[in-house]
């Protein structure tokens, strides 16, 4: 989720708006007024200190812990963890690539629509496809009882386990390979292929032989992405079985209460994730894969599909079909049988509870993300990138494992704070910083620093150039970021499980429990209603990058003349 | 070149520069010990209008922003209205300085109108006397019909107006210009030009316009500091620096040149390209010694050579008004020469290189074989 929004909206067209980093021109480096520092390092402690707690404690706990991890169940569940995170990645990008080069670089009927309707899985959570799944084609589920009306098949493949998880994590998870595959296919240097062709190469070698290997580094971040949406995925594998870290930490958590047992496996946990990024910066190290030439992108003359384009736009429709119209159906279904077997409550008190949360952590992860934002981009250097990367590790962290360090931490440090709505906006926040940072980041990068300069020149002080210059301009970037954040905190799940308070449900949690029960259609409503909620905000953003990227060509930017 | 050129320092006082900059020394963090600034003086009078001209990499930008304040100095002094603003251990910040700066890409607000943008200096003007306030300003400049507008929709040079009135609204004590034109296309340049000398004459504001454009630097200014390596390396007025260009550098920063290797005889200077009476900018020449001869295209003639004339037409280019000739010598130097067009002169034909009117060419002494 990293670079998710940049790459949306690239992904979306809107590419060409100009970037004021710190000009080289510049002498001397501005110094961060002291405040700002200040509030920065608060966060950065803030934001690390259950992280470096939850570290402290587990090698603390010393032979408890090394004997638990060198249990042959560790390892198990070591290797079913890889097994997943290499399977779905695999199946991501099996899947992703052709489609954002059917999309971007093809007459594909319906390109446009394709696009948007791709990237919706992004807003299914994980334990709703979940459900989904079990309910459509688990044991006694809606496909075997047709078949058995028809066939008489009494038995399907079992959904649980390696092939349940994997389907419906690269259902779910292919839209991240697809955005940064696309916007890298936009972003692409059309004289490159132009050269291809003009030496000789076919249509279909110049994509094989330059297209494909320029996209390599697309498709590395894009599966780094999916790597770690894997590995900290817990819905899926709860409901459907499959006992990796997450679903691990999170039992021995629950039922044994074994903090030991539970802080250790998290340590094992962070350190495949850092594996799986040490791995990925060693993998795009060389080699330069920029464009060459400035100025805006002419697009690139579309391929022919000739008479394959209709069976690639089935192929595709398919795709989107079991991505999303079929869950949908599906819930759908269970929602119209609920109502017919005497009617669903509707889920009032957790839909309060959600949307009271996420607005929370939205507010909070975007005032946090402010200073950590205008801190990166216009004051760089060492502490500046040392407290961007620290708000970044909630990206690099499943949400069990920064549950799990704020519940010792609270229990240990900050009782009165245990159990309570405070806490778990917090843990969203360190979840969640990074979106609302990200966003900012973006807004502020396209500020041009000249203006900040003018005001400062015209009398403003540093703090009112801020207020009166810098906050207009990055609103929208401000208002993106809130959305983002709104929306990963209606879907979070571990989280809210393990911090909530007693008693305490939202939509998720709601959804959840009826599935894990197989109580499907008390599960349906919850999560249309989640699905929906989150579909809104990323309806917002779409279609409001999409207008953006169609006023482009007005050259609109902010800030004056991009010079 | 341009009308008014004797405009001199109006006000006679004791006058020490409204601007002052002594032995101001600015640095990269990065490079080794590379100075931005390297001990620069600059002294600029009230109501002057001076142009810096120097090359990109020469500091120009860096010295405004020293003294808008956004660079801090190593060593030196800037002064502005006799206040020292930026020492080694003394840094104004830039909203106390009561310099104005107009950027390179006008850095308008995006979020506010034109009214807006020219208000926003004015903090001090109550709300009902504002609009009052800057109504000569935005007159003055051209934009009373756009008030209302923002800045995406205006013309490259309504945004230059703009921005130049928001300086200007706020009374600054000196006027910064930051390469003001160089976004604009060649004609509207040139107007513009003429309309913000204009405007800021009109304003008696002190004003320091940066550039790398030679025309324009002569063009608008009382005077012109030519610059290099993060110094001065001469100010004077226009037509003093066109004249009598201190070094070879300077006379290169101010027209097209070329440089040929003499030797003094007397009261002339004797080149392989002929020679010449000549005029000693920076003194020191005495007879019989090696010089450097600089050449301006425009100021030098050909006629026909005899039989025996080693040098020949290399390449010609018509430019309308004039042709440009290239004349090879001897030992393959190419001296230019601009000509009126008049019957082309074929590439190959023996020439003879001439100076009308025996106009004297730039002599400097040889600086030491490196």
């Amino acid at each position: 989720m990293l670079f998710h929004r940049e790459n949306l909206r690239v992904a979306l067209g809107q590419f060409a708006l100009p970037q004021f980093r710190l000009r080289s021109r510049s002498v001397s480096r501005p110094r961060a007024p002291i405040a700002l520092t200040a509030t920065g390092l608060l966060i950065a402690i803030a934001v690390l200190l259950p992280i470096v707690y939850l570290v402290i404690r587990s090698v603390g706990a010393g032979e408890a812990a090394s004997e638990m991890l060198f249990r042959a169940r560790t390892g198990a569940i070591v290797v079913r963890s890889l097994v997943l995170v290499v399977v779905v990645t695999a199946g991501s990008v099996a899947i992703a690539v052709p489609l954002a080069w059917l999309t971007t670089r093809t007459d594909l009927p319906g390109r446009r629509w394709w696009v948007v309707a791709a990237v919706l899985p992004l807003v299914v959570p994980s334990y709703v496809a979940a459900m989904v799944a079990v309910a459509a084609l688990g044991p006694r589920g809606m496909l075997q009882g047709a078949l058995d009306r028809i066939f008489g098949i009494e038995r399907l493949p079992a959904i649980y386990g390696l092939p349940g998880a994997a389907l419906v994590l690269v259902l779910l998870s292919y839209p991240y390979v697809f955005v940064t595959v696309r916007a890298a296919l936009r972003r692409m240097d059309p004289a490159l292929d132009e050269a291809a062709r003009g030496l000789g190469y076919g249509p279909g070698r110049t994509s094989l032989k330059v297209t494909l290997p320029l996209l390599r580094p697309a498709i590395a971040a894009g599966a780094l992405l999916v790597a770690l949406y894997t590995l900290s995925d817990f819905g899926a594998v709860s409901l459907l079985g499959y006992e990796t870290f997450t679903w691990a930490i999170f039992i021995q958590y629950e039922t044994t209460f074994d903090r030991t047992a539970a802080s250790a496996l998290s340590l094992v946990l962070i350190a495949v994730a850092l594996g799986i990024l040490l791995l990925d910066s060693a993998t795009h190290a060389r080699g330069r894969y920029h464009r060459s030439t400035s100025g805006a992108v002419r697009p690139v003359s579309n391929l022919s599909l000739g008479r394959w384009r209709w069976p690639a736009a089935i192929g595709v429709g398919t795709l989107v079909t079991s991505a999303v119209i079929a869950p949908l159906g599906v819930l759908c279904f269970w929602v119209a049988r609920g109502a017919s077997a005497g009617g669903v409550e509707f889920p009032w008190p957790s839909a309060w509870n959600s949307l009271r949360v996420s607005l929370l952590a939205a507010a909070v992860s975007s005032a946090l993300a402010l200073p950590v934002a205008i801190l990166a981009v216009r004051f760089a250097g060492r502490f500046a990138a040392f407290l961007d990367r620290a708000t970044h590790m909630g990206f690099a962290l499943p949400g069990v494992v920064v549950a799990l360090a704020l519940v010792f931490f609270g229990v240990n440090f900050a009782a009165p704070l245990y159990q309570t709505i405070a806490l778990l906006v917090f843990a969203y926040t360190v979840l969640f910083l990074p979106a609302a940072s990200g966003a900012i980041k973006t807004s502020l990068l396209q500020v041009n620093p000249h203006v900040e300069e003018a005001a400062r020149s015209l009398g403003r002080s540093e703090v009112k150039t801020i207020l009166q210059v810098t906050l207009p301009l990055i609103t929208p970037g401000i208002l993106t970021g809130a959305a983002m954040v709104f929306l990963l905190t209606m879907k979070e799940l571990p989280a809210t499980l393990i911090l909530g308070p007693l008693g305490f449900k939202t939509l998720a949690t709601e959804v959840w429990s009826a599935a894990s029960e197989a109580f499907f259609a008390k599960a349906a409503l919850p999560a249309i209603m989640l699905v929906l909620a989150a579909g809104a905000p990323t309806a917002f953003l779409l279609l409001r990058e999409s207008r953006r990227a169609s006023d482009d060509g007005e050259g609109r930017s902010p800030g004056g003349n991009g010079a | 070149m341009r009308g008014s050129a004797a405009t001199q320092p109006s006000d006679p006082s004791i006058d020490s520069g409204l601007l002052s900059m002594q032995g101001v020394t600015c640095r990269y963090p990065g490079r080794n010990g590379e100075a931005a600034l390297d001990a620069l003086d600059l002294l600029v009078r009230s109501g002057e209008f001076v142009s810096v001209l120097g090359q990109s990499g020469s500091g120009k930008t860096t010295m405004l922003r020293v003294i808008a304040g956004f660079e801090r100095v190593q060593a030196g002094e800037v002064q502005v209205s006799g206040r020292v603003v930026s020492s080694a251990t003394r840094h104004i910040p830039p909203e106390e300085r009561r310099v104005g700066l107009v950027f390179q890409d006008y850095a308008l607000f995006p979020h506010l109108t034109v009214e807006q943008n020219v208000l926003f200096g004015l903090k001090w003007v109550n709300q009902g006397e504002r609009s009052a306030a800057v109504r000569p300003i935005v007159e003055m400049t051209g934009l009373a019909g756009l008030a209302g507008r923002y800045v995406h929709e205006l013309s490259g040079g309504q945004q230059q107006r703009v921005a130049l009135a928001r300086s200007l609204a706020t009374r600054p004590v000196a006027l910064l210009l930051d390469e003001p034109f160089s976004n604009l296309d060649r004609q509207l340049r040139a107007s513009l030009r003429r309309e913000v000398r204009t405007i800021v004459k009109a304003s008696a504001t002190t004003a320091i316009l940066v550039t790398h454009d030679r025309e324009e630097a002569l063009a608008i200014a009382d005077r012109v500091a030519v610059m290099g390596r993060g110094k001065i390396l001469q100010i004077d007025t226009p037509e003093a620096i066109y004249s009598m260009p201190a070094t070879p550098e300077v006379a290169r920063m101010v027209g097209p040149t070329d440089t040929l290797p003499g030797t003094i005889a007397g009261n002339l200077v004797e080149t392989e390209a002929g020679r010449f009476r000549f005029r000693a900018p920076a003194g020191g020449v005495t007879d019989g010694q090696r010089v450097d001869v600089v050449l301006r295209a425009h100021e030098l003639e050909f006629g026909p050579g005899a039989d025996g004339s080693d040098m020949r037409v290399a390449y010609r280019e018509f430019r309308g008004e004039f042709t440009q000739y290239g004349i090879i010598l001897p030992s393959g130097v190419t001296v230019r020469v601009r000509r009126r067009s008049l019957a082309p002169v074929m590439d190959g034909t023996r020439v003879r290189i001439t100076a009308p009117f025996d106009r004297p060419v730039l002599v400097y002494p040889s600086s030491p074989a490196v």
